[in-house]
């Protein structure tokens, strides 16, 4: 579906301006951390200075828990991812009794406000005198992610094509092979997808775990929005950036290792 | 001294010594020290405050936070002396090197030094109703001790802590500068001789404002709701604030107990709400309106305000004829505690008045220690300008109309609470 | 013709679905069924003391017909600011999703990396960011005026007293933007594995590109918008950051109520029986939402 003339830029001039707005506050926070901060907040511009990105890890707080949330959120979004695939395959490829039940009480923690489901998980966690800290955090947050990765990997396995497996299995391959050399890669990009929503998601939780962290632990989000009622360093903004950076590279990084693989195809 | 060379031992002295006047002025200057904190005098204060010596047990008998507490004070030394952790608010404390509390050179870190007990500072309190609802009701509730030895809550929770008997007497004999206390402090109504808590820093909520903004001069609650501003203005988020200054802009006086006048203060701000005049109702964050221009003038806390200033001298801090409220967070130890000696040995530690000089030079609140203004002075330099600080030095009678919010019984504490809650966020 | 007639393929298999779902069962029963089952609870007790956590179950709906009574207002104004988030974030990010799908080639990969990548930075810092850009005297506003847009835009309500802020058009703005790639990416995953030639077999068939699209992709996409839908809207409802730092006093959403019931007044079984009362909500509107579409989704 190709429009010719100058409709064939409509879309793309579209496309370009919701990234502008999805970058404006990103560029505003960059731009932020280079700023000559004058008092306790981050809010004027007084300056270029570069003093922040000499001593990111100035504020030794700030920095421990910018790596406990990094920790949290990888752990916690390689088992949701896991939990959750499984979950949306199960519902996607058979139909079984309970599906329908199955597929409220997956939506259920979505409809929970966060407020709610952070006290719960608090009362469930405190009665049974667990130690608040990493592991009740982590366990929170794959909870809120499991619905999430399931809802997406759903939405990307309906209607999909199972005679493939199918085929294989009349050429004599085991199902389990045939999942995996087959429908696995297939469906990889939509378990992919949710698998970074769910980074995305646990990096940035801050009411929930704010809940289960108890006296001794606490996250990025938790220390921002503590810091935020009193004063804002711009190491928030250096260490947000560098979160940034990191994550470009690493999207960039596949690309760039295929095109020195492969030779440009004119 | 260029030049000449020096010996190592004597070039490290002088860098400890440089960073640490670098990182202390660094912070004057960054924090607007040209009106900085504020100390008040004992005398000054005396007359205002929470003058409920006259306030006896009011009848409510479904509460215990109203009863006056005059008690035989613990002249014990108390349990547990080697470790003490004290959780506080955010930016409370003098820091050193990497923004750390207990970095050399520190009130932590000396304290460690002399005293020998190791202290785990925490920032953890950010919230006095989600720490209450989190930590303290959970455990001290059911009998389960917490984990820090020193919490630093607002007064009134403070106070309601104590009403509910969680808290443990202080171990005055462990608590020698106890006697540095500003005398208005030792009057409250639900602690009588300050036998249970020991103030950390005070602070004023005052209206901040920017007449080349407003055009025009505010002086009172009421003019916040002036047509000129055009609604840009926000309130605060803590009842006992706004609530109260509205009480006294109406000729109440919220130090003592009046349920009826605080609705009718809350009557009169749902009203101001409903014709769109009020903004917001904000936490700190009326920092980033106020300075551009989102809000033209605000109910503000003076040690923010302190700081803003640097940035915009033309913003100015108010304390409205009819008064204005005071605050202060207080250390308590929690039921249970397992070094209250090691706690009491801070407590003093704080209260020596150079050390608490030392604290308000940094954090630029107001120091509950007496005697701590004159400290300031004798610093000279950039630090007696903190001492001579205009805005938040208030002369005498403006010291009269401060006034720290009444203890109520609960179900008024709540009813105020739930109606507050509705008007702020309809 | 839509994608392979999956009816035949499923497996009527006994075992092999349970096996795939018990991990993932196991989790929610023991973190989500047992708490709800708690907040149920909850929301049937009364709490004599606030301060203390004493409860006396006393299976009553009271605090139900309070929780609805007193806050009809708010959760009638969340739902409306989350559904107006829903449907801008549709507007926005469909168009993007389908541009990453069909048109961006071998810049897929890198489109969609930047989609996502906002939303690594704390959705704190990035609302604090808006509150800035958006600010009476800010670059957005300054912009706006300088086209002389303005004054039309507080003609149609979407400016107040010269301001975007404390607005709710602020707070669904708030929304919107926080939610965004949660739209886009189920867009894109269920746009993303429809076969190319399908569409051009439909360009040919339909011989205009908007039919081809109306017959052909939307339908097809459906079930990504479904899912971007739910994403969105749920989580939006029960916000309540938005609202606090880029709304006023008159935009309040229920989310805050819950915190103060919670927090402030230290009212459990109020804030459990608000909190059940919106996921019953909730749960009936996504419901009827699935019949409406037509898809069974959540059924199938």
């Amino acid at each position: 579906m190709k429009p010719q003339g100058w409709r064939r830029l409509t879309l793309p001039f579209y496309a370009a301006l919701v990234l502008l707005y999805l970058f404006a506050p990103v560029i505003w926070i960059v731009a932020f951390s280079f700023n000559r901060q004058v008092g306790r907040q981050n809010i004027n511009w007084n300056g270029f200075t570069l003093d922040a990105w000499r001593k990111p890890f100035e504020n030794a707080e700030l920095t421990t828990t910018f790596w406990a949330s990094i920790q949290v959120a990888v752990i916690a979004s390689l088992i949701a991812t896991v939990l959750g695939s499984l979950m949306a395959l199960a519902l996607a490829r058979y139909r079984f009794k309970g599906s329908g039940a199955i597929n409220i009480l997956l939506v259920l923690p979505l409809t929970t406000p966060e407020i709610v489901m952070g006290a719960s998980l608090f009362t469930l966690f405190f009665d049974f005198g667990a130690d608040l800290g990493f592991w009740t955090v982590t366990i929170a947050h794959i909870l809120f992610c499991v619905s999430f990765v399931a809802l997406t990997v759903k939405a990307r396995l309906r209607g999909f094509d199972w005679t493939l497996e199918d085929a294989a299995a009349d050429l004599g391959c085991a199902p389990i092979r045939a999942f995996w050399k087959i429908t696995f890669p297939l469906i990889l990009p939509g378990i992919l997808a949710a698998a970074l929503l769910s980074f995305a998601l646990s990096i940035d939780d801050y009411i929930i775990t704010s809940f289960v962290a108890g006296d001794d632990f606490s996250t990025f989000p938790m220390k921002v929005y503590n810091l935020a009622q009193r004063s804002t360093p711009p190491q928030i903004n250096v260490l947000a950036t560098m979160v940034l950076t990191v994550c470009v590279v690493l999207l960039a990084a596949p690309l760039v290792i295929r095109s020195i693989r492969r030779p440009k195809v004119s | 001294m260029k030049g000449t060379p020096m010996s190592d031992d004597e070039m490290l002295r002088q860098a400890i010594q440089m960073s640490r006047d670098l990182s202390r002025r660094r912070f004057l200057r960054n924090a607007g020290m040209a009106a900085g904190g504020l100390v008040l005098s004992p005398a000054l204060l005396a007359a205002c405050g929470d003058d409920t010596k006259s306030t006896t047990a009011t009848t409510n008998a479904d509460s215990s936070t109203d009863a006056v507490r005059k008690v035989e004070p613990d002249t014990g030394t108390g349990i547990g002396g080697k470790s003490v952790t004290f959780s506080n608010w955010e930016t409370y404390i003098d820091t050193g090197e990497n923004d750390n509390a207990s970095a050399a050179g520190t009130t932590i870190d000396r304290f460690q030094k002399e005293t020998g007990i190791t202290m785990d500072y925490k920032v953890d309190f950010n919230d006095n109703d989600e720490y209450f609802n989190k930590i303290f009701s959970p455990n001290l509730g059911t009998g389960k001790p917490i984990d820090p030895d020193v919490v630093a809550p607002s007064y009134w929770m403070a106070a309601r802590l104590l009403g509910l008997g969680w808290l443990e007497k202080l171990p005055m004999g462990a608590i020698p500068n106890h006697k540095n206390l500003a005398d208005q402090y030792l009057n409250l109504s639900w602690d009588d001789g300050a036998a249970y808590h020991m103030p950390w820093q005070a602070g004023i909520t005052g209206i901040a404002y920017d007449p080349s903004r407003t055009g025009f001069e505010i002086k009172s609650f009421k003019d916040l709701f002036d047509d000129r501003l055009e609604g840009k203005i926000s309130l605060l988020k803590e009842v006992r604030d706004t609530v109260g200054c509205a009480m006294l802009d109406m000729g109440k006086d919220p130090s003592k107990p009046d349920l009826d006048g605080a609705m009718a203060a809350l009557d009169f701000i749902d009203e101001m709400r409903g014709k769109d005049k009020i903004r917001q109702f904000t936490g700190n964050e009326y920092l980033q309106p106020l300075s551009n221009g989102d809000v033209k003038a605000c109910l503000a806390w003076s040690g923010d305000i302190v700081q803003l200033q640097r940035k915009q001298p033309n913003l100015k801090f108010v304390i409205p004829e009819a008064g204005s409220m005071q605050w202060f967070d207080t250390m308590v130890i929690p039921k249970g505690a397992k070094n209250t000696n090691a706690a009491a040995q801070w407590m003093n530690f704080v209260y020596d008045v150079d050390n608490a000089a030392l604290i308000t030079e940094f954090v630029q609140y107001v120091s509950p220690v007496k005697g701590v203004r004159e400290a300031l002075e004798a610093k000279g330099g950039d630090t007696a300008l903190l001492a001579e600080s205009q805005v938040l030095f208030p002369d005498d009678a403006t010291q009269k109309r401060l006034k720290i919010f009444a203890s109520l019984p609960q179900k008024d504490e709540l009813a105020i609470q739930e109606r507050f809650n509705n008007v702020k966020g309809a | 013709m839509a994608a392979a007639d999956d009816t035949k393929s499923l497996r009527r298999a006994r075992f092999a679905p349970y096996g795939l779902l018990s991990p993932g069962l196991i989790w929610l029963a023991l973190f989500f069924l047992v708490p709800l089952a708690t907040l149920i609870r909850l929301s049937l007790s009364e709490k004599p003391n606030a301060f203390l956590p004493e409860y006396n179950f006393t299976g009553s709906t009271a605090n139900f017909s309070s929780a609805i009574g007193d806050n009809t207002d708010v959760l009638g104004r969340s739902f409306l600011y989350a559904a107006a988030a829903t449907i801008a974030a549709i507007l926005i990010g469909y168009p993007l999703a389908y541009f990453v799908a069909f048109r961006a080639g071998k810049y897929r990969t890198i489109l969609l990396g930047l989609v996502i990548l906002p939303f690594y930075t704390s959705f704190l810092i990035r609302t604090l960011a808006w509150k800035s850009l958006l600010a009476d005297e800010g670059p957005v506003l300054r912009f706006l005026s300088s086209l002389k847009v303005d004054s039309l835009l507080e003609a149609v309500g979407v400016m107040q007293n010269g301001r975007v802020l404390n607005t709710s058009l602020s707070v669904i703005g708030g929304l919107t933007y926080n939610f965004l790639a949660f739209m886009i990416l189920p867009i894109y995953v269920s746009l993303e594995k429809i076969d190319v030639r399908l569409l051009d077999a439909a360009q040919d068939l339909y011989n205009s590109p908007r039919a081809a699209f109306r017959r052909v992709v939307l339908p097809l996409s459906m079930p990504g918008v479904f899912a971007g839908t739910l994403l969105v809207f749920i989580p939006a409802a029960g916000d309540f950051v938005n609202a606090e730092l880029l709304g006023g006093p008159n935009n309040a959403m229920i989310g805050s109520k819950v915190k103060d019931l919670l927090f402030n007044q230290s009212d459990y079984p109020s804030a459990a029986a608000l909190s059940l009362v919106f996921m019953v909500l909730i749960t009936a509107g996504v419901l009827l939402y699935a019949k409406v579409l037509g898809t069974d989704e959540l059924v199938g």
